[in-house]
């Protein structure tokens, strides 16, 4: 089972990508995708990005659960109250560990945002953020 | 070289860790077992405060306490020492004031809302109102940068986009008095950029500008003046009338 | 004596002392730290002269601010002035009280440990590696130090030693004697 993870900025840039595999049964946490759609996935996201900005303004939830679906792989979305968007891309139905790993990451951007070398919609190259975060998709998924 | 050349078909290897935005995912991607086991060797800056997990976790930080002293002395040389000696007119240093307050409306409004998650509301909100925004402003946004909140929230009669914010005691100003020639500046300028930051954030565009209003009593007293762009009222009308 | 130090911190903290949401400040300072930077052009050597010019002019008033507020006469020794800024100095202003070790053999050197600076909370230092050779990023506080220090004639020389930003184990700052001010009276005059 493999998740490609990716945050988007507000002017719709992209800051952090994330591709990985499930770490439950068994699973060694590797991504499986196929080449074509590893090339497809960005795209994807992308696309999935015009139904967020129609949904947020229905509701006022951060999670914003399944809003798409690509030939059977589900694309789950997270907006924060600073509308970044966080979006993951699977294969199986999982709302409650997605909905956990989504705020745990919220929380995670929240401190890196605080630093004043962050600009807001800069990319998120700093290694340390990136362990957590594989720490965190180990933890829930 | 080769990784450039080749993006799609080479694999950066996992001794260059973090996001790297011009590769992308072939990065830190996990995407072979060495990976993997490379994955979770952190040996990187000190950010215990990244750590996640319960007793890092940000809803749950008690929020410390400064004297206001401190943050005054920090923001009169801020805008004494440095700024001022640059800046020809009061435009200029209003502008720079607010480019400061900018980034951190951003932060701040991120900043409340994961600490406002607690046991009794675990769900955050975002804000699609004009309205609720500006209520959300009024109260807990002072609350959490000023331990008070606003003095009062007006709708302009004139104008359908503006809004004013009033506060009859801001405390950064306090105990700032501008010499002769500055004396129309207002230093709350700084205050104003943080709420356009804040607001700009939550996708209600806007410009902020700060003007002292005294009245009796409150000789400090400041209005913050709220100009929404078009495209905010016209989501405002489109979504949300009935 | 250390205990009515701490008594009379605590009661000043408690009383007389207007309190704000220390995340402002934290993200003010790191505003005006980032701005400097950009301005200097990520020169830091620049960055660490003019963090510590700026604590210079807000030592020299918050010294008034501080004898205003504790009502606290002259101290007898080094020893004592170390005591009284960071049990009182630091508590009253920033909340923090940190640790004074490292004493020299002479009585005139001693290290102040910072085990929470508000300053830097959550702050990242950029990845490059000039930064973290280069920036204090709380130079600021050598300015305070050496402001206020020199206004109650004391010249003393202060550095940082040691930041977290960096990677070290802990945020030291090391405060040197080098003499005492004396009010020389005028030649004539006696």
């Amino acid at each position: 089972m493999s998740y490609y993870l990716a945050m988007i900025g507000t002017q719709d840039n992209p800051i952090y990508e994330l591709e990985f595999g499930s770490f439950r049964q068994g699973n060694d946490g590797t991504s499986k995708f196929n080449p074509e759609m590893k090339e497809l996935n960005p795209f994807i996201l992308h696309a999935a990005l015009d139904i967020i900005e129609d949904v947020q303004w229905e509701t006022n939830t951060l999670y914003l659960k399944a809003i798409d679906n690509f030939y059977g792989h589900l694309i789950s979305a997270y907006v924060t109250p600073g509308n970044v968007k966080f979006l993951l891309l699977h294969e199986t139905k999982n709302e409650e560990a997605i909905r956990h790993f989504f705020t745990d990451i919220n929380d995670l951007y929240v401190k890196v945002l605080l630093s004043p070398f962050y600009n807001a919609n800069d990319p998120i190259i700093s290694p340390s953020f990136d362990v957590k975060v594989k720490t965190l998709a180990k933890k829930y998924l | 070289m080769s990784s450039l050349i080749n993006p799609s078909l080479s694999h950066t290897p996992p001794s260059t860790r973090g996001y790297n935005p011009a590769v992308g995912v072939l990065s830190n991607g996990l995407l072979t077992t060495t990976d993997v086991q490379h994955a979770f060797i952190a040996a990187t800056a000190p950010s215990i405060a990244l750590a996640p997990g319960k007793r890092n976790s940000m809803a749950l930080r008690k929020t410390p306490e400064i004297s206001l002293s401190a943050l005054i002395y920090i923001f009169n040389e801020l805008i004494i020492n440095y700024n001022f000696n640059q800046s020809s007119n009061i435009a200029v240093l209003e502008k720079k004031l607010n480019a400061l307050g900018y980034p951190i409306g951003i932060k701040a409004l991120e900043l409340h809302s994961t600490r406002s998650a607690s046991p009794a509301a675990p769900e955050t909100k975002r804000f699609t109102r004009v309205l609720d925004v500006l209520q959300y402003i009024h109260t807990h946004i002072w609350t959490m940068l000023f331990s008070k909140t606003a003095d009062n929230l007006e709708k302009s009669q004139d104008n359908a986009d503006e809004y004013m914010i009033i506060d009859n005691e801001p405390p950064l100003t306090k105990y700032a008095k501008p010499p002769k020639e500055f004396d129309q500046l207002n230093c709350n300028a700084f205050v104003a950029g943080i709420l356009e930051g804040l607001l700009d954030a939550a996708y209600f565009s806007c410009s902020v500008s700060a003007h002292t209003v005294p009245v009796d009593g409150f000789p400090m007293r400041t209005v913050y003046l709220i100009k929404f762009s078009r495209s905010v009222l016209e989501r405002e009308f489109v979504r949300f009338s009935r | 004596m250390s205990k009515t130090i701490k008594a009379t911190a605590d009661d000043i903290w408690k009383n007389k002392v207007e309190k704000i949401n220390s995340e402002l400040f934290t993200l003010t300072y790191g505003s005006v730290v980032a701005q400097l930077c950009r301005d200097f052009h990520n020169d830091y050597v620049q960055v660490n002269a003019q963090l510590e010019r700026m604590g210079f002019n807000i030592g020299i008033r918050l010294i008034e601010d501080f004898l205003a507020r504790t009502g606290l006469g002259r101290c007898q020794s080094f020893k004592e002035t170390a005591e009284v800024v960071s049990k009182i100095g630091f508590k009253i202003f920033l909340n923090v009280v940190p640790l004074v070790t490292n004493w020299s053999g002479d009585g005139k050197q001693f290290s102040l440990v910072l085990e929470e600076n508000p300053l830097a909370e959550f702050v990242e230092l950029p990845q490059d590696d000039k930064a973290s050779r280069a920036l204090w990023y709380s130079n600021v506080l050598v300015g305070v130090l050496k402001g206020a220090l020199q206004m109650v004639q004391l010249e003393v020389d202060v550095a940082f030693v040691k930041d977290v930003l960096r990677g070290d184990d802990a945020t030291e700052i090391r405060l040197k004697l080098i003499k005492v001010l004396r009010d020389e009276v005028p030649a004539g005059e006696d």
